[in-house]
């Protein structure tokens, strides 16, 4: 009888030193939605991604339960309603659940990878953790998509002027494109992301924007064709942004994703530059130097006046500003600090 | 013997000598040419020895292969006599329609092992062990890289052959081997999109094969070929953002296949229902397609003459059953179990005594 009580014993200690060990168990083990916004859905790309990071959220105590959604509104839409624990959306989109982060795809802020790339690591610091929060909710993590380039049916259309009257393929729930858009004195053509290839592909409208990740899977060098061009500017920079209900998850839970996401960044690059090693030479528009010069002051204006309606946030546009300025301090704007 | 035969035995000795001599220097200067002479054992040995190979593998070891049901040895055999068709590349034409088919069939064998880790860390997530399940992902992963490098391999035949998929026209598609061999190409360059997607790597699978394939297959009959045409197609408009033509419907075009399907008894267009399904997070539908096609199977045996491609789709939507069973209960789909769900509702006729009176 002794025997078997000490058995019993040593069979209770093994299991809870094993649980100890690995750092799990079950009963602390907090089961969490994961709503991931992927235009293909369970078997896309940015959902394949996220599930690599289960096993981690586990060491963390999080045993996220994931769930594709093929419309980004409905995914933000649920995130809102409390029906997601957490979500992953574009930078845009993330804009309404914290306006710091949601900033970074400022139009013209961030004029090449080795500017964001700085913007990324600064912030994932834990010191920048207090810019994360936004009440209940906070950004657990952003991954880069990259620049986000203007496409045109014809190459002609070689500077911002030439683009007065054209149809724009243009996101209608972002504010900021709409401002830009008719900024240029273009017009502007309501699209989502699901129609815009498509519409500008058969021509029904002169120009769209497009990070060149979607250049070949939506076949975007069909409208291009033959006199068509990719306009060699970064609008802005893409990125996918992780939102949580803070209340839902253990403390210091999302500088953990954060500190995760920050490991995936090169492997999001090397996708990106494979990308854009994808898009025909040929169609590389480059505008001249005098030219970005001016586009860049343009792009300015429309952030600051964007700041000032209240689109984009005061600190976010400071902190690229400064990016900008570390490095290429000479630049007139750093002496201005206007952002 | 006299002196006259012996010396007339003599001269005809040294002219036979001479003969042998001769016919010696020639074989000597031929063999000097051709034995030393590569293309000589390519052109005159190897060639046609590749051509009957090729011959027999087309008309012969395909059609067989496709009658059977033993999905694990034609997938061996890809594995095994892939390297030795594909040499006789070097010394005749490249058996380019063989390469799809071996392609096609290896990739299979990489996707089955990258499955018994996919499951091997559905369950490590449920016992909650993190190292077991990282180890097992990363294990899927490497298997999925090889999956998409051979299935992406068969569709580079296949636009070596025949050129690229959703050209302005059709490539000439003159007999039923042509055609068929055009469908399962396509099916590969779907299949490597995908394996590579899982994998999360990038091996430079082109991203437009989905916009390619969904346009190639009009090329096709689409009631000849059981449906799959349609299915593949209304599969890429259901996935691919923005390719679903105005006034078209995936799921209506899917359902319509996945009769077709089981008119022809080659149930292919299930597994692409049943894809597009579980894509677009349709569980309830994914399980529907699985239940129908267990049913379809067991009343109606295959087509003989594709039995492999019917067997073919068992064994995926038994793979996308296992997954769903793994999750829910920890194991694969039981034995007899394919079909049938964890959470389906027991129904018995036998009628149960009431015990009260006994207790």
């Amino acid at each position: 009888m002794k025997l078997l009580k000490n058995i019993k014993a040593l069979t209770v200690a093994a299991t809870v030193s094993t649980a100890a060990l690995s750092g799990v168990a079950q009963a602390d083990m907090m089961k969490r939605s994961f709503c991931i916004w992927d235009p293909v859905g369970a078997n896309g790309p940015l959902y394949n991604v996220m599930k690599s990071a289960k096993p981690s959220a586990i060491k963390w105590g999080v045993d996220l339960e994931l769930k594709a959604y093929t419309d980004e509104k409905i995914a933000a839409e649920d995130f809102k309603a409390g029906q997601c624990d957490t979500v992953l959306l574009t930078g845009t989109r993330a804009r309404e659940f914290n306006k710091f982060t949601g900033s970074l795809e400022a139009i013209g802020a961030l004029p090449s990878t080795d500017e964001m790339k700085m913007v990324l690591n600064t912030i994932v610091q834990p010191k920048a953790a207090k810019l994360m929060v936004n009440g209940n909710y906070e950004v657990a993590g952003i991954l880069p998509a990259g620049a986000i380039y203007l496409y045109t049916r014809d190459r002609n259309i070689d500077t911002v002027e030439e683009l007065q009257g054209k149809k724009v393929a243009t996101l209608d729930y972002d504010k900021a494109s709409m401002t830009m858009v008719r900024h240029i004195g273009a017009s502007v053509v309501g699209s989502s992301t699901a129609n815009f290839a498509g519409k500008f592909n058969n021509g029904s409208v002169d120009v769209a924007y497009a990070p060149a990740v979607a250049y070949t899977p939506l076949e975007l060098y069909k409208g291009l064709g033959e006199n068509g061009g990719v306009f060699d500017f970064p609008l802005s920079q893409m990125n996918f942004q992780i939102l949580i209900h803070v209340d839902r998850f253990p403390a210091g839970y999302g500088q953990k994703v954060r500190d995760y996401t920050s490991t995936r960044f090169e492997e999001a690059y090397k996708i990106v530059e494979t990308a854009e090693a994808e898009i025909k030479e040929s169609y590389w528009v480059r505008p001249s130097p005098e030219n970005m010069e001016g586009y860049s002051k343009m792009l300015q204006e429309v952030r600051i006046s964007l700041r000032d309606e209240g689109v984009y946030d005061a600190k976010a546009l400071r902190l690229m500003r400064k990016v900008r300025c570390k490095k290429n301090p000479a630049n007139a704007e750093c002496a201005e600090k206007r952002e | 013997m006299n002196a006259a035969t012996a010396w007339g035995m003599q001269v005809k000795n040294i002219g036979t000598i001479k003969g042998l001599l001769k016919k010696g220097a020639l074989l000597t200067i031929v063999s000097l040419q051709l034995v030393g002479c590569q293309t000589f054992k390519d052109k005159v040995v190897y060639a046609p020895a590749g051509d009957v190979m090729q011959l027999l593998a087309k008309e012969h070891t395909v059609p067989y292969m496709l009658g059977t049901e033993d999905l694990a040895m034609s997938c061996a055999m890809s594995e095994a006599l892939s390297p030795l068709l594909m040499a006789f590349g070097r010394v005749t034409s490249t058996p380019e329609q063989l390469g799809v088919m071996m392609g096609l069939s290896a990739g299979a064998c990489e996707d089955q092992r990258a499955l018994e880790h996919e499951l091997r860390y559905l369950r490590a997530l449920s016992q909650l062990r993190p190292d077991e399940a990282e180890d097992a992902l990363i294990s899927q992963k490497r298997h999925l890289v090889d999956a998409a490098k051979r299935q992406y391999g068969a569709y580079k035949h296949l636009v070596s052959y025949y050129g690229e998929p959703g050209g302005e026209e059709c490539p000439d598609l003159d007999d039923e081997f042509d055609q068929f061999i055009w469908m399962v190409g396509m099916l590969s360059g779907l299949q490597a999109l995908n394996s590579e997607i899982q994998s999360t790597s990038g091996i430079g699978v082109p991203k437009d094969i989905a916009s390619k394939v969904e346009r190639g297959t009009s090329c096709l009959d689409d009631e000849q070929w059981w449906g799959a045409p349609m299915a593949m197609k209304a599969a890429i408009w259901s996935m691919l953002p923005g390719a679903e033509p105005q006034g078209e419907n995936a799921w209506e075009r899917l359902a319509a296949a996945q009769t077709k399907g089981e008119d022809a008894r080659v149930r292919l267009p299930n597994v692409l229902y049943a894809m597009a399904a579980f894509t677009n997070g349709k569980n309830d539908l994914v399980k529907d397609i699985i239940r129908r096609h267990a049913d379809q199977v067991k009343k109606h045996p295959a087509n003989p003459e594709y039995a492999l491609i019917d067997k073919t789709a068992t064994i995926q939507l038994m793979a996308l059953s296992d997954r769903l069973w793994t999750e829910n209960t920890g194991h694969r789909t039981p034995m007899g179990g394919f079909g049938t769900f964890w959470d389906d509702k027991k129904e018995s006729n036998v009628e149960v005594l009431d015990l009260d009176d006994l207790l």
